[in-house]
């Protein structure tokens, strides 16, 4: 698929969106969901709070259409508003991680995990160790399959310390999986 | 080696990413949108039902035009109040007889 084509009709999508078209929206949330919600419960101990969060994108995409200026792509500033409410929610966030010490219990989704569950375990500690703006990084950038540049744009974190973030973020998640095997 | 090790940690990164077709999720955002455009209304009814209240308590010490002009005030709020909390559907409404 031609992502140039996607991109375009994303932009239409979300000037049909911009007009109150219920069934653009719609598609809109169908399109999106999974990369916002994977990027999101990648940076939050809890998927709830996660997805939490998405569903507020996704309500701001509907009130905020008019905001977008079409400048880089509507996954990038999907992406960037899921940013800043995360943000806005972290130290929520670590107030409730704090009381909650089973911390486990938000490991077990209902998707099914190929992966050794030890080693699962091992790397998502790793991840929630890592400070907030680097595990967006890593999030982004490892996870994701998105490029340093847009990170930096969708985060609003200048390219270098994204690169660093990455760069040390990846050593200590190849550390974990070298103990593991 | 270590081109394997990154597949590795990419995969486990995505271990926890939901479905690609979600319904639950959508369904889920749009209740929560009408849960707030319904507090939304709600808030700007009770406004409007207080200002009118306020009004008709004034309007009670009046006689005569003054009264008359009272009355149409009430009329004209209750008016306005309605708009205001309606004026989604309104413009929906509005946009299905222009074309």
């Amino acid at each position: 698929m031609d992502p140039k084509a996607g991109s375009d009709d994303d932009q239409l999508l979300l000037a049909a969106v911009r007009e109150g078209s219920e069934r653009a929206f719609n598609t809109l949330i169908d399109r999106h969901q999974q990369p916002v919600r994977a990027f999101l419960r990648g940076i939050t101990a809890s998927y709830a709070d996660a997805d939490d969060v998405a569903q507020e994108t996704f309500l701001a995409t509907w009130t905020q259409a008019k905001a977008f200026r079409g400048q880089g792509s509507v996954r990038s500033w999907l992406f960037s508003i899921a940013w800043r409410k995360a943000k806005g929610n972290q130290r929520r966030w670590f107030r409730a991680a704090r009381r909650d010490t089973d911390y486990h219990g938000s490991l077990g989704g209902d998707e099914v995990s190929a992966a050794p569950t030890e080693e699962r375990i091992a790397v998502r500690q790793a991840l929630l160790a890592l400070p907030l703006d680097q595990r967006a990084a890593v999030m982004l950038c490892l996870g994701s399959g998105h490029s340093h540049g847009e990170a930096s744009e969708m985060l609003g974190i200048p390219l270098g310390t994204i690169k660093s973030y990455v760069s040390r973020g990846k050593e200590k998640l190849r550390g974990i999986l070298g103990e593991q095997s | 080696m270590s081109d394997e090790k990154d597949l590795r940690i990419a995969g486990l990164l995505h271990q926890g990413a939901p479905p690609s077709r979600d319904p639950v999720f959508r369904v889920s955002v749009l209740e929560r949108r009408e849960q707030r455009r319904f507090q939304r209304r709600l808030y700007t009814m009770l406004a409007g039902v207080v200002l009118i209240l306020l009004i008709a308590v004034a309007a009670q010490s009046l006689a005569g035009p003054k009264l008359e002009r009272a009355g149409a005030l009430l009329a004209a709020g209750a008016i306005g109040v309605a708009c205001v909390a309606f004026r989604g559907s309104l413009g929906q409404v509005r946009k299905r007889f222009s074309l």
